[in-house]
């Protein structure tokens, strides 16, 4: 799966490059508008996340040219104006998701992944892990076929563990996915604990592997091993 | 008092000594003026009586002569002369009258007798009241039409004094627009609007400044703390890190995240302090009201607390979105915040006046007033910046609502007033 990045802070185009080839993906990296617009005009890409505030131009530009190129990349808005009118124009303009700076890359990383299942087979789709079979679309999940029955926060937590698997999840950003961060993060943590109880405890009653791990301190990881 | 009373009531006082100093006064001279004229013409008349004694070598008649009336009363020597003034009755009016009588000695061949010529003194003391009653009556006049056009003017001159107190009063450190002074062509007024202009703009611009440092700064805060966060992101992915190390990085992860929501809450603040939240929509409170007790559900029940609402339906305002869903969340999640631990109340009631809020709780530390101000928080709580009711009270001026608090039978209560 190929993306492109297109985010002129150094620092943070590096960490973020870094941690999408780690996810498997392959991440290409610029950092202004013109040196965008050549790659654009020469690539296709199945995912563009774009910065709003770039050298020599703005992002918005950028996905005025992608929808004029009737392109059918995904495109996410990463910017630092955590503003409603960048949100509102960016969505109007044909852009499928915002995610306001500073996020989380396992946020970042559950988006790419939404918008691509979205795009790549629309209608039918499901994720295999091992025993496990989730259908986004209709929020089911079959434990060896076996329908399990999951509330809809459980089942977003499940789904957000599974986009980010064998990767380490902090609680932070497992409540902030969750709940948004409006919530209070100290009550949200017992949420949080309460809630990977339930999920941890309706797989297991299903036959299911518990493959949630608690990495003490720091928040849980879903893994084979 | 005001300024015009006060000069008002000087003049009067000053115009009330002057004339009672300057009546005594002209009364005094006028009197002893009348006094000598009296005197002179008695010693005329002795004069007179003299002037005949000699050419006649007998006494004039005791008789009436020109005005005043003349009698001799024989002496056994030559009697001094003398002046003293006396009562006298008179029969015709039934009252008594005050003379004044000069006697002196006179020698006709070798007998002597005493002459009194006497002459009333009640005319003068008519003149004098005549007088003093005129200069009453013209001071009054005077000092009278003077005040009347004297207030009147100052009214007129003070105009543009009061017009720049009206609108010093209405100034706002967060207004753009400079104030505009009334044209005046007097010098003081004229020195007095350039000073209020230099020190309007002075604190204008300060404010200004101040303000758009806090936004910068915050604004470049963003990116480092996002590259902090980030980088410790990817940190924790090592499965080389020992616990001890891992929950140190956790640590370091909780602080940034809590910097980097403080920084975003003040960016929210400037830019609603900045009004960059002019779009608004007609919505219906009662209906976001209930979809956010329906998402916070969860947290209420775990905490245990029990809700009491009473929401008039279809209450709509003309709103942005989003600055409600602010309000609203700093409302609610406060008053679950700081909710007893055991049998605690939320109620909210939302009406055509305004929204209320109450929750049972812990009386605070601090004035509501002090809690409106940033960075003040009631108890003293790890999790709190301190910037919620800064939020709300923001907001709140944004629309025009009054935000008051009061603590009532042990619960908090927030009342919005649209």
């Amino acid at each position: 799966m190929k993306l492109l990045l297109i985010e002129d802070e150094v620092a943070l185009g590096k960490v973020i490059q870094k941690y999408l080839i780690s996810e498997g993906y392959l991440c290409e990296w610029v950092q202004d508008v013109p040196e965008a617009e050549d790659k654009i005009g020469v690539y296709s890409y199945d995912c563009i996340l774009v910065d709003i505030t770039l050298p020599h131009g703005s992002g918005f530009d950028l996905i005025r040219l992608l929808k004029n190129q009737k392109s059918t990349a995904g495109i996410i808005i990463i910017s630092a104006k955590n503003a409603l009118d960048d949100k509102l124009m960016g969505l109007d303009l044909g852009s499928d998701d915002y995610l306001a700076k500073p996020f989380h890359l396992p946020e970042l990383n559950s988006r790419i992944k939404a918008i691509m299942r979205r795009r790549m087979n629309e209608g039918f789709n499901f994720i295999l892990f091992e025993e496990i079979k989730v259908v986004p679309d209709s929020m089911e999940i079959y434990v060896n076929e076996k329908p399990v029955v999951l509330t809809k926060k459980e089942f977003d937590l499940f789904m957000y563990l599974l986009s980010n698997k064998n990767r380490v999840l902090t609680k932070a950003t497992i409540a902030e996915h969750l709940y948004g961060d409006e919530i209070d993060q100290a009550d949200t943590f017992n949420f949080l604990y309460s809630h990977v109880k339930n999920v941890r405890k309706k797989l297991q009653d299903s036959g299911c592997q518990d493959y949630i791990q608690s990495v003490y301190g720091i928040g849980y990881k879903f893994s084979k091993d | 008092m005001k300024l015009i009373y006060r000069a008002s009531r000087i003049f009067l006082l000053s115009s009330f000594l002057a004339a009672v100093v300057g009546g005594l006064f002209s009364y005094f001279i006028l009197k002893s003026i009348m006094n000598n004229e009296a005197n002179e013409h008695l010693f005329i008349l002795k004069e007179n009586v003299t002037n005949y004694v000699e050419r006649y070598d007998h006494l004039p008649q005791n008789d009436i002569f020109f005005s005043d009336s003349c009698w001799f009363t024989p002496t056994k020597h030559l009697s001094i002369s003398q002046l003293r003034d006396t009562l006298i009755y008179d029969e015709l009016e039934d009252e008594m009258f005050d003379y004044r009588v000069l006697s002196f000695g006179i020698q006709v061949d070798s007998s002597f007798y005493s002459a009194h010529i006497q002459k009333p003194l009640y005319e003068t003391e008519d003149l004098s009241e005549a007088l003093l009653i005129s200069f009453i009556i013209i001071i009054i006049l005077m000092v009278g039409s003077l005040l009347l056009v004297n207030y009147k003017y100052s009214i007129k001159l003070w105009k543009p004094f009061y017009t720049t107190l009206n609108k010093l009063s209405d100034f706002k450190v967060t207004n753009r627009e400079p104030i505009s002074y009334p044209d005046t062509d007097i010098h003081e007024f004229k020195e007095l609007h350039q000073r209020l202009e230099t020190l309007t703009k002075t604190v204008q611009r300060d404010y200004l400044s101040l303000k758009s440092f806090t936004e910068n700064a915050s604004h470049e805060m963003q990116t480092p703390l996002a590259i902090i966060s980030t980088n410790l992101e990817l940190l924790i992915q090592d499965d080389n890190l020992t616990s001890v190390q891992m929950e140190q990085i956790a640590e370091l992860m909780e602080s940034i995240s809590k910097l980097s929501k403080l920084n975003q809450t003040l960016l929210l603040l400037t830019k609603i302090e900045n009004r960059q939240f002019s779009e608004t929509k007609l919505i219906s409170l009662s209906k976001v009201i209930s979809k956010k007790l329906f998402s916070l559900k969860p947290w209420i029940e775990q905490k245990g607390i029990s809700l009491e609402q009473s929401i008039q339906s279809s209450i709509l305002l003309e709103l942005n979105p989003y600055l409600f869903d602010v309000l609203l969340n700093n409302l609610l999640s406060n008053a679950i915040k700081y909710n007893l631990n055991i049998d605690g109340i939320i109620k909210i009631k939302l009406s055509t006046t305004g929204l209320t809020v109450s929750n049972t709780g812990k009386r605070l530390s601090n004035d509501i007033k002090v809690l409106k101000q940033r960075f003040q928080k009631g108890n003293e709580s790890q999790h709190s910046m301190g910037l919620g009711l800064s939020l709300v009270d923001e907001i709140c001026q944004t629309y025009g609502f009054t935000f008051k608090y009061e603590y009532q039978n042990c619960c908090h209560l927030f009342r919005i007033i649209f």
